[in-house]
């Protein structure tokens, strides 16, 4: 038997010899072959785990649970529309966490809840003037004194671009310049001292409306047991300030979110150049840059009033001394200043953060500020709270990405009153106030029967009483900023996030965790489903390379299944004198597969060990990610891939399989053919 | 009768060619026994191939028997064919037919190999007998294609004869040879016939060949219009007086 | 500001609405006379109070309503709503100075500024919906004819916009009452003629205004329809009408921020 197989080897690896050209090509394709196969099983497994490190261990959990009822799917990271979804709620949370925990494999649970808010970011003038205002009340007399200054700064530059624009345009005269005259005026600010808040009044109807206006960014938030969201993600830092302490409000803003779209323009489009120009790229020849550029110029006149009065003496020395230009105006001069190039870019980008960075302020809030969040609840109504910004985040290995950072942390008191859940009592006092107003309820459809049916005459009352003046009960105001956590961690929240100690039983345990709580009427997702477009992206991904590999060896099989049936075809004699002699079908046909399997196992190896090398330099070297959304799937600018023995066993099998395939017909061609006893040809 | 090596009774055959069918043999009785040295002639068309075809139990009668070592072939199934001619025939062709990537002991093993009935070591002696016996006992791991063609010839004739067979069938076996080089390969062919007693059965239209042979077997239009013994060599073998006993 | 509560502030506060005289057919020039009389009769050049309920349903939202107390000083155009009811929108309150709307919430404490240019609160109301109406000044009236409105009589004319008039709605509907003069009906419509809302004034309340020395018309209940979002509707009931002075200091931040103190 054995002399058999070490024949039909010899067979093989002697015909294989005896075509070299053609065994090259073709062993080549299938170690090709293997070699894909293995590089990208590898690459997507190294991508499945950074993805899972970048966002299961940093805020999803490998699973999610929510409500069965829910009407649209989960997407922690934002959906296709940044609206809010309908993911149903946890009315208590309690009963979820013991349920999940007695399930083995759960490192730690965390309620969660998403809540979209809108923060007022208003302009400058608005900002000190409120301030002004604030201080007034607080008999602040410093402080007043400071920001009447800030006020007059602003009003200078108003009134200096207002009167450049005047002498271009002969545009209709709607009083800003009597306005800010006045408001620069010695006058007005005696006023200050005498009848304070007449002045404020002025200041805000007449002269604020000149100011730039302000505008409204969004923060998407996700509420949550902060605690129990510390000791389970760890992999959330903090990078400026610090964590919110136990039992208070707070909230936690991510770097890259606040870099990339809440950082003052200037600053921002500065640091979208220098970072495009540490990737290569060059001011010359790149137009996006050059209008980048651009955009800082159009935004650098606030900066004049950002800065400190005091300061602006420094400032414009240095960027004066830096163009070799007198000092002069600082609005012209920081122009000049941003019409960058190669040559001077990073030393004027450092100086920019030296001088000028320094002394103003880059973001709408800093670490400590207290900001108000304003939603649209759930009960119809809008709600604002204010709350405390206690430190920026960033995820570790995410550091750059703004997908990542894209969720703001709170607790879950604040989400809770920003979710706005309509409650009993509202309900209750608004039958109340209906009853009391005295109005019947009517349709669309029979409107005007309803009203104007009754009667024959309109009613006119003639209303003599005269309103009592208006007191308020008692308002609620927004007084504490600590709660109770064992209280909190109770009661309401949209979701849950589960960590689990071992991944690779994931699917088992969400399994269990979905038998645990669906009595809850609750349904279990994995990370991929629940972070929405990002999580998917791996999943895509997948399927689009698997789907190429699968083309690539469909073709390799029909190439060699091509060329195999061109070697038994001129093999014909040969095949039917050996039949001839004696040999049986089954003889011939493994001679034919084990050409095939030969130059196979050979390819195979080759390939995969080509991977091996080529799947250990990139580890060292690692692949940079092209664009942010990747960075998250990379677990960072680079993903550093590994290899495993399965990759590798997978690429073998492959290219087996397209063997064995690709013999089929062959094969069973060669045995079709007769044995020959009388030929009528020659040799 | 028993004893012969291979009997053809009524042998029929048919060929659908389209929608109707041809037929190539009409009705062939023969039988050859041991030791005979034949050879079959006919032009193309005669039905000389399907003769040998089915001589060669590689294709079976449409009616009729053909009775190969007391097996009638038209009941077996391939297998049960390919096992037959493995074990009690032999085979030469006028273009050798040898497996080029194969060494000329390789070659010769081949079919003692597919017997399965030997060890390796007696398979090695019994092919290194074989070559010696044909003369090219120093030539046991050279290459087909570094012979020349009178010495592919022999080996193909040590591979046909390697496993003792009933009988042999040649196909202008010095088709693709000079003159002389011919006449050393059919001395040596009538040589093995006489000491091993083996059955040739040539097919051929060499004259030197049908001088050689005991037997001439004419085929034309599917039948035997002849069967005569041509010349025989001067030496009479007990073998031959044998055969002609039981003609 | 939340896009309803706008919407039903600022159609409440064109509540003051014109009312009309009962003529019969009458001739272009009769009819701008008409529409001045129903301008004249909610003129008022003092100032105004009253409290208000405003309810508001839009389809695939939750119902909502509020209590608002209302003042108005025609002389300087200002403007100053305070929310009463309920209890998580107390406190709050809109007013308008010149061409700014501020926005003070007392549970944060904050001021907001608005230029009123804008589309308030992203709702499809605007200046218009604030100010006075002069109907007689940007209007052109067509006579349709008498018509039936549930069991009364009612005079039904069709408005044009002048060219050049800064008006919400380019081309209104109105049914004005036979007998009483005060519109019931009015429906708003788009250049194309689409029909935008309907709103009807059933009930109606007459204050004697002392800086006048007439009386002063509005409507005690304003229904509004959305005919483009269907399902979409707001009510609002007046009552408790004053038009004695107000406090000299009223129209202040001060003074709001004082009420919820």
């Amino acid at each position: 038997m054995t002399a058999v197989i070490k024949l039909l080897l010899q067979l093989g690896v002697q015909s294989l010899l005896a075509h070299r050209t053609k065994s090259l090509i073709v062993g080549g394709l299938l170690a090709f072959g293997t070699f894909l196969v293995v590089t990208s099983l590898a690459v997507l497994d190294s991508v499945t785990r950074a993805t899972r490190a970048s966002l299961v261990e940093s805020i999803a959990g490998d699973v999610q649970i929510y409500s069965k009822d829910a009407k649209d799917s989960l997407a922690l990271l934002g959906g296709i529309g940044f609206g809010t979804e309908d993911i149903g709620e946890i009315d208590s949370y309690g009963p979820v966490r013991d349920a999940v925990l007695k399930v083995d494999n759960v490192a730690g649970v965390v309620p969660m809840g998403i809540a979209n808010a809108a923060v007022a970011s208003p302009g400058d003038l608005d900002r000190t003037l409120n301030a002004l205002r604030e201080a007034v009340k607080g008999n602040d007399a410093a402080n007043v004194m400071l920001l009447a200054d800030r006020v007059r700064t602003i009003a200078r530059v108003l009134q200096d671009q207002q009167q450049k624009q005047a002498a271009v345009a002969a545009s209709e005269n709607n009083g800003a310049g009597e306005v800010l005259a006045r408001a620069l005026s010695d006058e007005l600010w005696a006023g200050m001292t005498t009848d304070p808040l007449a002045t404020l009044d002025w200041l805000d109807t007449k002269l604020a409306p000149l100011g730039e206006q302000g505008n409204q960014f969004y923060l998407r938030l996700v509420g949550t047991d902060l605690d129990g969201f510390k000791q389970t993600f760890k992999r959330i830092k903090i990078v400026d300030g610090e964590y919110v302490p136990s039992g208070t409000r707070g909230v936690l803003v991510g770097q890259a979110f606040l870099d990339r779209r809440l950082k003052f323009a200037v600053a921002m489009h500065l640091d979208t150049i220098h970072n495009e120009l540490v990737k290569g790229q060059t001011i010359a020849a790149n137009k996006t840059l050059q209008d980048t550029l651009a955009k800082a110029r159009r935004a650098s006149p606030r900066l004049v009033y950002m800065l400190p009065p005091k300061d602006l003496p420094v400032v414009t020395a240095s960027i004066a001394a830096e163009l070799g230009k007198p000092p002069g105006e600082l609005a012209p001069l920081l122009v000049d200043f941003l019409t960058m190039d190669d040559t001077n870019f990073e030393r004027r980008y450092q100086m920019f953060y030296d001088v000028i960075a320094a002394r103003v302020q880059l973001y709408p809030f800093q670490v400590g500020d207290t900001i108000t969040l304003t939603s649209f609840t759930k009960s119809g109504y809008l709600r604002s709270i204010n709350v405390k910004v206690w430190g920026i985040y960033v995820i570790e290995g995410l550091e750059s990405s703004d997908i990542a950072s894209a969720l703001s942390i709170t607790d879950l008191m604040t989400f809770r009153e920003l979710y706005g859940r309509r409650t009993a009592a509202l309900d209750a006092e608004l039958v109340k106030m209906k009853a009391a107003s005295g109005a019947k309820e009517v349709n669309r459809e029979d409107a005007e029967a309803a009203l104007f049916g009754g009667s024959d005459a309109v009613e006119v009352q003639a209303v003599a009483e005269s309103a009592a003046e208006v007191v308020l009960d008692k308002v609620d105001r927004q007084e504490s900023f600590t709660f109770d956590p064992k209280d909190a961690n109770e009661g309401f929240a949209l979701t849950t996030a589960v960590l689990l100690k071992d991944p690779d039983k994931a699917r088992a345990t969400q399994r269990e965790i979905s038998a645990a709580v669906a009595p809850l009427g609750l349904q279990a997702v994995n990370w991929q489903t629940a972070t929405g477009i990002v999580g998917q992206l791996t999943m895509v991904v997948s399927g689009v390379l698997l789907g190429a590999i699968f083309i690539l060896f469909l073709v390799t099989t029909v190439i060699l299944n091509n060329s195999l049936v061109m070697a038994t075809l001129e093999r014909v004699a040969e095949i039917g004198t050996l039949r001839a002699i004696g040999a049986q079908k089954r003889f011939v046909n493994a001679m034919i597969t084990f050409e095939t399997a030969t130059l196979g196992a050979l390819a195979g190896v080759v390939g995969a060990l080509t991977s091996v090398l080529f799947i250990t330099w990139l580890s060292k070297v690692g692949i940079p990610a092209p664009a942010d959304v990747l960075q998250v799937l990379f677990g960072g600018p680079r993903l550093y891939p590994t290899l495993t023995a399965s990759n590798v066993v997978a690429g073998v099998v492959a290219t087996l399989i397209v063997g064995v395939f690709a013999t089929l017909y062959p094969a069973r061609l060669a045995m079709r053919v007769q044995p020959v006893v009388a030929m009528q040809g020659k040799e | 009768m028993s004893g012969h090596i291979v009997e053809l009774r009524g042998v029929i055959k048919d060929y659908p060619l389209g929608k109707v069918s041809v037929r190539a043999l009409h009705g062939i009785d023969l039988s050859f026994d041991r030791g005979e040295f034949a050879s079959i002639a006919g032009p193309s068309g005669s039905g000389k191939t399907t003769l040998l075809n089915l001589i060669g139990c590689v294709d079976v009668p449409s009616e009729g028997t053909v009775l190969m070592n007391g097996r009638s072939t038209g009941e077996l199934s391939d297998r049960e064919l390919t096992e037959l001619r493995l074990f009690n025939l032999g085979f030469i062709f006028q273009s050798f037919n040898l497996v080029p990537v194969l060494t000329v002991a390789q070659n010769v093993e081949l079919p003692l190999l597919l017997q399965h009935k030997m060890t390796g070591s007696e398979r090695h002696a019994q092919v290194v007998a074989m070559l010696e016996r044909v003369g090219l006992g120093k030539y046991v791991n050279h290459r087909p294609t570094e012979l020349s063609g009178g010495q592919r010839q022999r080996v193909a004739i040590a591979r046909a004869l390697v496993t003792k067979p009933k009988l042999v069938l040649a196909d202008e076996p010095t088709a693709n040879l000079d003159s002389v080089t011919g006449n050393s390969i059919l001395q040596l062919m009538r040589e093995l016939n006489q000491t091993e007693g083996t059955t040739f059965l040539f097919s051929t239209h060499d004259a030197a060949v049908m001088k050689l042979a005991s037997r001439v077997i004419r085929v034309h239009d599917g039948r035997i219009v002849d069967d005569g013994h041509g010349a025989r060599p001067s030496a009479d073998t007990n073998a031959d007086r044998a055969a002609a006993a039981h003609a | 500001m939340k896009a309803s509560t706008s919407f039903v502030v600022a159609a409440f506060v064109a509540a003051v609405a014109p009312s009309a005289h009962a003529l019969a057919v009458p001739s272009e020039a009769e009819l701008v006379q008409m529409l001045t009389v129903v301008d004249d009769r909610q003129q008022n050049t003092g100032d105004y109070r009253s409290t208000a309920y405003l309810e508001q349903k839009e389809r695939g939202k939750e119902d909502t309503a509020f209590e608002v107390a209302f003042y108005r000083r025609d002389a300087d155009d200002k403007l100053m709503i305070l929310f009463t009811k309920p209890k998580t929108e107390a406190g709050k309150g809109y007013l308008r100075l010149d061409k700014n709307l501020f926005f003070y919430d007392p549970t944060v404490g904050k001021w907001e500024r608005r230029t009123e240019r804008e589309r308030i609160g992203g709702t499809n109301s605007n200046r218009q919906d604030f100010d006075e109406s002069r109907l007689a000044v940007e209007y052109t009236p067509k006579y349709v004819g008498e018509e039936k409105l549930g069991k009364l009589d009612t005079h039904h004319l069709s408005l044009t916009a002048k060219e050049g008039a800064d008006v919400a709605y380019p081309l209104v509907d109105l049914w004005i009452d036979k007998a009483s003069g005060n519109i019931l009906k009015r429906e708003d419509k788009a250049l194309s003629a689409k029909l935008l809302r309907t709103t009807y004034y059933p009930k109606w309340n007459k204050v004697y205004s002392e800086s006048k020395k007439a009386d002063v018309f509005f409507p005690a209940e304003i229904r509004i329809f959305d005919e483009v979002e269907k399902g979409n509707s707001s009510l609002i009931v007046i009552r408790d009408v004053d038009l004695k002075p107000l406090d000299a200091n009223l129209f202040t931040k001060a003074w709001l921020e004082s009420k919820s103190r």
